[in-house]
């Protein structure tokens, strides 16, 4: 096994924090999957809440460990579980900071400095260890299939991480 | 083998727990500079707190308690010329062509 390198821990990070920027900017766009949903129900809020429920946590959580896929497919990096792990926690931490980073600002210009602070300190307490826990539940399933070569643990652990930042989405929606 | 994991998810849930034990605080202070109307739900914050610091703990104990367990690694074979994944006893790299030695 190799030894987890600072360009590893980098390249997660960075590409986690560049799909967190993406991801601030498009969210909008998902809502474009869920319009037939509105014309047969003719509901707005079950558009927001399919959003928010079922695609975001689909299209992020398979989009978040971009960094680890490509340590794994160009480096061809053989480590151990446990620094798949450690990857998938940094890459993770990128897409929090950087979300967190796009919220804050859209907040200051909308509502002032006074909004965005508190809106920064609640996502770093809520929404940076929430993509924390999930990145790191679908990295010890890449892991597991880079040391194992079954694919099996991958497909389980990336649906428990979309099932638990969906229902983070949908208590965060109801509360 | 599972704990690496729950020792890294027991400090992130701790993390997360003392995000729902503040949020009901936080965004009452939000509210005060939004002109929406909202109200504030504790009752829900503080069970959602209670929920993750008990699995936070649940992590913490399993990580304790468990017996470091062995993962059955498959052997991987690197071509020695490109690294690339090539399967055992192939004679010829199907990436790059160099005729690979026994």
């Amino acid at each position: 096994m190799e030894e987890l390198k600072k360009s590893h821990l980098l390249i997660s990070m960075g590409l986690g924090g560049l799909i967190g920027f993406l991801c601030a900017w498009v969210n909008t766009f998902y809502m474009i999957y869920t319009l037939p949903l509105f014309f047969v129900t003719g509901n707005f809020n079950i558009i927001m809440l399919v959003t928010a429920c079922i695609i975001a946590p689909f299209v992020e959580e398979l989009s978040k460990p971009i960094g680890v896929y490509l340590i794994k497919m160009e480096e061809k990096a053989l480590l151990s579980v446990k620094n798949w792990m450690i990857l998938g926690a940094f890459a993770g931490l990128g897409f929090g900071l950087m979300e967190n980073l796009m919220y804050t600002f859209n907040a200051y210009m909308v509502a002032g400095a006074e909004v965005a602070s508190l809106l920064l300190l609640l996502r770093t307490l809520l929404c940076i260890p929430l993509h924390m826990i999930a990145t790191t539940i679908s990295c010890f399933g890449f892991g597991l299939w880079a040391n194992t070569g079954k694919i099996k643990y991958f497909i389980v652990c990336i649906l428990i991480s979309m099932l638990i930042h969906g229902s983070y989405n949908f208590i965060a929606s109801i509360i | 083998m599972y704990r690496n994991l729950t020792k890294t998810l027991g400090f992130l849930l701790a993390w997360f727990g003392a995000g729902w034990l503040a949020l009901p605080f936080i965004a009452e202070d939000m509210l005060r500079y939004v002109s929406e109307e909202g109200s504030v739900n504790f009752t829900a914050s503080f069970i959602l707190a209670g929920v993750s610091f008990l699995l936070s703990l649940l992590c913490f104990i399993h990580c304790i308690t468990a017996k470091p367990g062995e993962i059955q690694t498959q052997q991987v074979y690197r071509c020695p010329r490109c690294k690339n994944e090539i399967f055992p006893g192939t004679e010829y790299c199907p990436y790059c062509g160099d005729f690979i030695k026994k």
